[in-house]
C-alpha cells in the first residue's frame, strides 16, 4: 500500500544556497520527489522530522492512493508555511494584511453578518470518517467554521459554541493529538495545528465565554472586557487563559489578577538545592512553581512579607532577590531576568498591601470597642432570656469539645506526628514549600486536632481571616434580624444540619450556625443560602472557630468551586 | 429482578421542609426519622410492593381478582427553588408523581399550582399526579382546609388528595397503594384518557 518514503537529505550542499537540510516527499514507483522541510542544521530538521513523524506519518496509512498522499502532504506543507509567515505578522492584528486577506474569506465563504467578528484561524485537518480533510479552522466570538477544498471536494463546517457540549484533546487511532469538538449529535476531530496547545486554549476560552454570557451575566462574573463580544481579541482570550491557569493552579481568589510571570530558581532547604521554575507575581500574592511538575509550589501572599532585597549578584548567585516573611523564614530566588523592574513592582504592590491592612488595622481597633459594648450588652441580654445575640465568637470551641472522637487514637497520633514532622523540615506556614509529600498525607486523612487549621491553611482562608479583622463580627451584626427569603430558609434547615450530631441538638451550636450563614447570605447576595451550605457549615463548626467557619465557607464557595452555589443550581 | 410485574417511578415534589422525606422514609423503613436531614438535590429509594386485588379494600378497581408484585423507585427531590433545574431532569422519566405541601403551612400550599405547572412542563403527558398533605399528626396548627385541597384537586384533574402524617403512619401506605393501583390500571387495561376515571378523595380520618 502507498506509505510515505520520507528521506533525510543530510548533504552538505557547499553553495549554501539551498538548506543544508532537507526532507523530500517521495511515494515508491516514482521518480519525483518534492522538498518539504529545510533547515540550516541538522537539530532543527530534526525538529522538522520529529513533527512529520507525530503528526503526518500516522495519517497517510488510510489514504488508498500514492497521489491522493503527494497532494495531502504538498497541500498541508504548503498551509503550514502560510500559517507560519501569516501568523507572525498576524499574530498582533496590527498587521492587518494577512488577516484582512483571512477576514475576506471567512465572510465570503460563511457569509455571516458583519458582527461576526473573526478571532484568528488556524490551518488543520478536520476527520470525515476516516480521512483527514486539509482546511482552515475559523474561531469567531458565535462560531467555529472549517473550511476545506480537498480532492476535489468543498466542505463547510459551521458549529456555533452555543452547540458545543465538549471540547477535548484526545488521540485517535491515526493521529496522535487532536482536538474533539462534541455537539448533541456530533463529534469532529481537528488534527495536525502548528501550535495546537494555543489553538485549544483560544477554543476554550470562546466556549467558556459564549456559555457564560448565554448564562445570567449577573451571576457568572465576566471580565469587562468580555462582555461586548465585538471587543474581543485573541489576546484578551489568552492573557484570561493564563490568568484562570494560574488562579486555578495556585487556587487563588478570583478578583487576583497576574502581572509578571518570571523564569527564576528558588533555593530549597529540603532538597539542599535551587529548583528551577517559574514565578508568578499578582496583586497579593508572590508564587512559585517549579519547572517539574508538583515538585514544589509556594504561595506568599504579600501580607505576610517583611522586606524584598535584592542581593549582590555573583557568578554562583546570579541575580538574587529575598523574600522575608513574618514567620522569620526567607525566600532565595535567583536567576531572575530584570530584577530591578521586577523588585520594584513587588515593592510597590507590597506597600498597597500594607497600607490597606493599617485601615483595616484601624478599623480594628474600632471595631473592637464595639465588640466589647456589644459583648456586655449582650451579656446582660443573655442574663436576662435566652441569647440569640452574637455574644460569643468562641463558640466553635465548644462545639469541637463536643465532637465524638470517632477515630482510633494510635493512628491519629501516628499521623499527627507525620504532620509535625513535615512542619519542621517545609514549613508549617501559609509559606510552606509544598511537594507532593502533602498530597500523601492529605490522602492519608487529616487528623481530627489538625483539620480547622489545615483547612485554614490549604484554602488560604487564613490570609482572609487575618487581613478582614472585625469584618465577620460587624457582618453578624448588621445581618441579624433582618428578615428575608434567605433567613427563612437558613430557619427551616437549623434543626435539619448534622441533626445527629449533639453539637446541633443545643441552642449555642444552632446559634452559631444561624449566624455564619446569616453572614454569608449578607455578604454575598449572589448566592444567599443554597441547601446543603448548611451541613458543610456545620462540619466547619466542628473543627474551627466561629469566625474561621465563616472564612472556610466563603473559601469553598467563592474562591474552589466559583458558580456552584448560584441562584440556580446546575448540577 | 425480573420477578417484578411492574417498576414504577415515582417523582417526589414540593416546598423545602414539607415532610418530603420523611414520607419517603416512612414507605421504606416503617420508621420516623425525627433527626432527618435536609435533601440536597435527589435521593432515590427502592421498594417492593405486592398489590393484592382479593384483599378487601374499600376503593373500587377494576382489576380486583389479580394480583401484582410491583417495584416502587421513589425519587426524592430538594424543595428550594434553586435545585429546580437538577429535579426538572427527573420528570420525565416518571410514570407517577407526588406534589406534597404542609397543612401547617399555606405557603406550601400555595406553590401547588407552580408544582403542577413544571408537571406540564417537564413531565410526559400522562403522568399520574396526587397530592398530600403532610403533617396531619398536626390540626391544631392547620392552615390549608381539606377541601381547598379537593378543589384544587378536581380542578387540575389530580388523581386524589390525601392528608398523611409521616411521624404518625397516617395514610403513607395508602398514598402508595393507591398510586401504583391506578399506574397498574392504567397500564394493564390501557387507559389513557383525560380524566382518571376514578377520581376521589381521602382525608387523614
Amino acid at each position: 500500500a502507498g506509505r510515505l518514503v520520507g528521506a533525510l537529505d543530510a548533504v552538505l550542499d557547499s553553495n549554501a544556497r539551498v538548506a543544508p537540510f532537507r526532507i523530500l516527499l517521495q511515494v515508491p514507483g516514482s521518480q519525483v520527489y518534492s522538498a518539504i522541510a529545510c533547515g540550516a542544521t541538522a537539530e532543527e530538521i530534526n525538529q522538522h522530522w520529529e513533527w512529520l513523524e507525530q503528526n503526518l506519518l500516522h495519517t497517510l496509512s488510510v489514504f488508498d492512493n500514492k497521489e491522493d498522499i503527494v497532494s495531502f502532504v504538498k497541500g498541508k506543507v504548503k498551509a503550514l508555511i502560510a500559517e507560519e509567515t501569516s501568523s507572525k505578522l498576524a499574530e498582533q492584528e496590527e498587521d492587518p494584511e494577512k488577516f484582512r486577506d483571512a477576514l475576506v474569506k471567512f465572510e465570503s465563504r460563511f457569509n455571516f453578518p458583519e458582527a461576526e467578528k473573526l478571532i484568528t484561524y488556524y490551518s488543520c485537518c478536520c476527520w470525515k470518517g476516516k480521512v483527514p480533510r486539509q482546511g482552515w479552522l475559523y474561531l469567531s466570538i458565535n462560531h467555529l467554521c472549517f473550511y476545506s477544498f480537498f480532492l476535489g471536494k468543498e466542505l463547510k463546517l459551521i458549529i456555533p459554541w452555543v452547540e458545543v457540549q465538549k471540547l477535548e484533546r484526545t488521540s485517535n487511532v491515526f493521529m496522535t493529538d487532536t482536538v474533539r469538538v462534541t455537539t448533541a449529535n456530533k463529534e469532529r476531530d481537528f488534527s495536525t495545528f502548528l501550535n495546537i496547545t494555543e489553538a485549544f486554549r483560544i477554543m476554550e476560552q470562546l466556549a467558556d465565554v459564549t456559555l457564560r454570557r448565554l448564562l445570567d451575566n449577573e451571576i457568572f462574573e465576566l471580565d469587562p472586557g468580555l462582555q461586548d463580544p465585538t471587543q474581543i481579541t485573541k489576546r484578551d482570550l489568552e492573557a484570561r487563559a493564563q490568568n484562570e491557569f494560574f488562579r486555578a493552579f495556585f487556587r487563588l481568589p478570583r478578583k487576583e489578577k497576574l502581572h509578571e510571570v518570571v523564569d527564576c530558581s528558588l533555593w530549597t532547604p529540603f532538597s539542599r538545592c535551587h529548583t528551577v521554575g517559574r514565578m508568578y507575581t499578582s496583586d497579593s500574592y508572590i508564587c512559585f512553581a517549579s519547572k517539574e511538575n508538583g515538585c514544589c509550589n509556594v504561595i506568599i501572599p504579600l501580607r505576610e512579607v517583611i522586606s524584598i532585597e535584592k542581593m549582590e549578584d555573583t557568578s554562583l548567585l546570579p541575580n538574587p532577590i529575598i523574600v522575608s516573611i513574618r514567620s522569620k523564614t526567607a525566600f532565595q530566588f535567583i536567576e531572575l531576568k530584570d530584577r530591578d523592574t521586577l523588585v520594584e513592582n513587588l515593592l510597590q504592590r507590597l506597600k498597597e498591601v500594607n497600607s490597606s491592612n493599617s485601615v483595616h488595622c484601624n478599623n480594628l481597633q474600632n471595631n473592637n470597642q464595639v465588640l466589647i459594648s456589644l459583648s456586655l450588652i449582650s451579656l446582660s441580654l443573655c442574663l436576662l432570656s435566652s441569647c440569640s445575640s452574637i455574644s460569643s465568637l468562641s463558640l466553635g470551641d465548644d462545639l469541637y469539645k463536643v465532637l465524638s472522637k470517632t477515630f482510633p487514637p494510635e493512628r491519629e497520633q501516628i499521623k499527627e506526628s507525620l504532620w509535625d514532622d513535615h512542619f519542621v523540615e517545609y514549613g508549617r506556614t501559609v509559606c510552606m514549600f509544598r511537594t507532593e509529600k502533602i498530597r500523601k498525607l492529605v490522602a492519608m486523612g487529616i487528623p481530627e486536632s489538625l483539620r480547622g487549621k489545615l483547612w485554614l491553611l490549604f484554602s488560604d482562608a487564613e490570609t482572609d481571616l487575618a487581613s478582614h479583622p472585625g469584618y465577620y463580627v460587624h457582618l453578624v451584626e448588621t445581618s441579624m434580624g433582618k428578615c428575608c427569603m434567605a433567613t427563612e430558609e437558613i430557619e427551616r434547615d437549623l434543626h435539619r444540619s448534622l441533626p445527629e450530631h449533639p453539637a446541633f441538638q443545643s441552642e449555642p451550636g444552632i446559634a452559631a450556625l444561624r449566624r455564619v450563614l446569616t453572614a454569608y447570605a449578607h455578604r454575598n447576595p449572589k448566592i444567599g443560602y443554597c441547601q446543603s451550605m448548611n451541613i458543610l457549615t456545620s462540619v466547619l463548626l466542628l473543627y474551627a472557630k466561629e469566625e474561621e467557619a465563616f472564612w472556610l465557607l466563603v473559601a469553598v464557595c467563592e474562591r474552589m468551586l466559583p458558580d456552584y452555589f448560584n441562584h440556580r443550581v446546575i448540577g | 429482578d425480573d420477578a417484578f410485574d411492574y417498576l414504577f417511578k415515582i417523582i417526589l415534589i414540593g416546598d423545602s421542609n414539607v415532610g418530603k422525606t420523611c414520607v419517603v422514609h416512612r414507605f421504606k423503613t416503617g420508621h420516623y426519622n425525627e433527626k432527618q436531614q435536609n435533601t440536597i438535590g435527589v435521593d432515590f429509594t427502592v421498594r417492593s410492593m405486592d398489590i393484592d386485588g382479593k384483599k378487601g379494600s374499600s376503593i373500587h378497581w377494576p382489576l380486583q381478582l389479580l394480583s401484582f408484585l410491583l417495584q416502587i423507585q421513589v425519587w426524592d427531590t430538594a424543595g428550594q427553588e434553586r435545585f429546580r433545574t437538577i429535579t426538572q431532569s427527573y420528570y420525565r422519566s416518571a410514570h407517577g408523581a407526588i406534589i406534597a405541601y404542609d397543612l401547617t403551612r399555606r405557603s406550601t400550599f400555595e406553590s401547588i399550582p407552580h408544582w403542577i405547572h413544571e408537571i406540564e412542563k417537564y413531565g410526559a403527558a400522562n403522568l399520574v399526579i396526587m397530592l398530600i398533605g403532610n403533617k396531619s399528626d398536626s390540626l391544631d396548627k392547620r392552615q390549608v382546609l381539606f377541601e381547598d385541597a379537593c378543589t384544587l384537586a378536581e380542578k387540575h384533574g389530580l388523581l386524589a388528595v390525601l392528608e398523611t402524617s409521616a411521624k404518625e403512619a397516617q395514610n403513607i401506605e395508602e398514598l402508595f397503594t393507591l398510586m401504583a393501583k391506578e399506574l397498574i390500571a392504567r397500564n394493564t387495561l390501557q387507559l389513557h384518557g383525560k380524566n382518571p376515571p376514578n377520581s376521589f378523595c381521602l382525608d387523614s380520618r
